[in-house]
């Protein structure tokens, strides 16, 4: 299992495990629903120094960059480091959230991220240098990004909320992605409707942190509740707080790390629609807001989309 | 049967350290020990020799003295007389055993634990005196592991590379705070 060796690797984990009597190994053949006993990592923690808590792999340090983790659940903006490696995971997960809505992304040739940031071009490996899929990243505040995304013509499209409603606000005629990945913050769900009219794609809302990647896809049926990506992920719900388990490989390794989200429970299938898998009921953290410079409000258009 | 090191670094551990036995009645107890095993004890020159081999002739004084007190001291002494080792090159044993503690800190043996189990361990590494419920690889696995310079260059290691994580996530976050002043509205 990825995530063992990974904690092994990291001094703060070996710390962290040693201190309860514990060791990474221990994690082998234990079911992960016993995670509850075990030591975890807040966001505040992480934030502090994150340095301890990686465990890297020859090279892996030449493709680390620094993440801004928003304040739109708490403190922040905050630095994570995030790795080139991290992008195949976040792929995966993209493409788990996909397959529900029933998108094969197997057979992607591109994607395309449409950046709505104003400043520096974001790297392309916020992504990760896709060995799998390329993603190309466009942004949507430089003249002629629509030409640019015809011409590209990606099978799907991630983006943030306010990326989302800039495009359906331009009125430019593109053409229609087979799903878009909306990230960030939470998706409003007259944009998500409004969206999947207008690109005749079906539209995912993604709940995803810099620290954790994507770990959870809104409900088709109702925006409220969100399904667990459970190929990447095992998620818990500790008195409110969300701790996520990651599963993937990577060089920040994450065990019951309490995101500051929070969630009214979570429960073994989807009240809403017939999924049957583990569901968060009630999630709440990164929400819209009317003032607040962490809000995707900051960057909606003033007009709405028609 | 092998050498009871366990009750050996227990009955070391809680003797009062001081006063070691110095110079020359160190040399005569080690002498000593190594008649119980049927072997013709070092010269004298072979013992300076020795204690020079460690790097400095001041402290391999030091872990002759350590040596010599656990022979005195412990079950060490009366352990050794159950062996009769067919080997016969006690001085180049003992030079080897010298050689393998250059940059153990001396200092340290007194009041650790691991130090003293190190000076041990290879000291019956050299003489190839087998150790009381441990295979020869387990002992060569557990010599490692008390290894003083094998662990500092580890730690070495280890610190350079935290010094180079540590550089690049401070120049990354910095280029991204640079670049992107408008950054607060970021991502996630």
């Amino acid at each position: 299992m990825a995530l063992v060796s990974r904690l092994d690797g990291s001094r703060g984990w070996r710390d962290r495990l040693g201190a309860a009597g514990l060791s990474a190994r221990a994690l082998l053949g234990r079911p992960l629903e016993e995670l509850g006993d075990w030591p975890g990592l807040s966001r505040e923690e992480l934030s502090r120094d994150p340095l301890p808590w990686l465990a890297l792999r020859e090279g892996e340090l030449e493709g680390m960059y620094a993440a801004w983790s928003s304040g739109s659940s708490g403190q922040g903006p905050l630095a994570v480091p995030r790795f080139d490696v991290d992008g195949e995971d976040r792929l995966a997960r993209f493409a788990e959230a996909a397959r529900a809505r029933g998108v094969d992304l197997s057979s992607a040739r591109c994607g395309a991220f449409l950046c709505a940031l104003p400043g520096r071009p974001e790297p392309l490996t916020w992504l990760g240098q896709a060995r799998t899929v390329p993603v190309q990243r466009l942004s949507l505040l430089k003249d002629g990004w629509a030409e640019r995304l015809c011409a590209l013509a990606p099978d799907f499209w991630t983006l943030s909320p306010a990326g989302l409603a800039r495009v359906l606000a331009s009125g430019a005629s593109v053409p229609s992605p087979r799903v878009v990945l909306s990230t960030a913050l939470q998706l409003p769900g007259e944009l998500r409707r409004e969206a999947e009219r207008r690109l005749r794609c079906p539209v995912v809302d993604l709940f995803s942190t810099a620290e954790t990647g994507p770990f959870a896809a809104g409900c088709p049926a109702d925006g409220r509740h969100f399904h667990v990506l459970t190929g990447g992920a095992f998620v818990r719900v500790d008195a409110g707080g969300l701790r996520v388990t990651r599963l993937g490989d990577s060089p920040l390794p994450l065990l019951n790390y309490l995101v500051a989200d929070r969630a009214a429970g979570l429960a073994s299938a989807c009240p809403s629609c017939r999924h049957s898998g583990p569901t968060l009921l009630g999630l709440t953290g990164r929400t819209l807001s009317e003032k607040g410079e962490h809000s995707t409000a900051a960057f909606l258009p003033r007009a709405p989309a028609t | 049967m092998g050498i009871p090191l366990k009750p050996v670094l227990a009955a070391l551990g809680a003797l009062p350290w001081d006063p070691p036995p110095r110079g020359a009645v160190s040399c005569a107890i080690l002498s000593d020990g190594i008649r119980d095993l049927g072997l013709a004890p070092p010269s004298a020159s072979a013992f300076r020799d020795a204690a020079a081999a460690c790097g400095d002739a001041e402290r391999g004084a030091v872990l002759l003295q350590v040596l010599a007190f656990a022979l005195s001291r412990t079950p060490l002494g009366a352990s050794l007389a159950q062996h009769r080792p067919t080997w016969r090159d006690t001085e180049k044993r003992l030079l080897s055993a010298l050689a393998s503690m250059k940059g153990l800190p001396v200092e340290q043996v007194p009041r650790n634990g691991f130090r003293r189990e190190e000076v041990l361990r290879k000291f019956l590494h050299a003489f190839e005196l087998p150790i009381d419920g441990e295979s020869p690889a387990e002992s060569a696995t557990r010599l490692g592991a008390v290894d003083f310079r094998r662990l500092k260059a580890a730690m070495d290691r280890e610190e350079v590379e935290r010094r180079r994580v540590a550089e690049a996530w401070a120049k990354r976050k910095a280029e991204e705070a640079a670049a992107a002043p408008s950054r607060t509205g970021s991502y996630e």
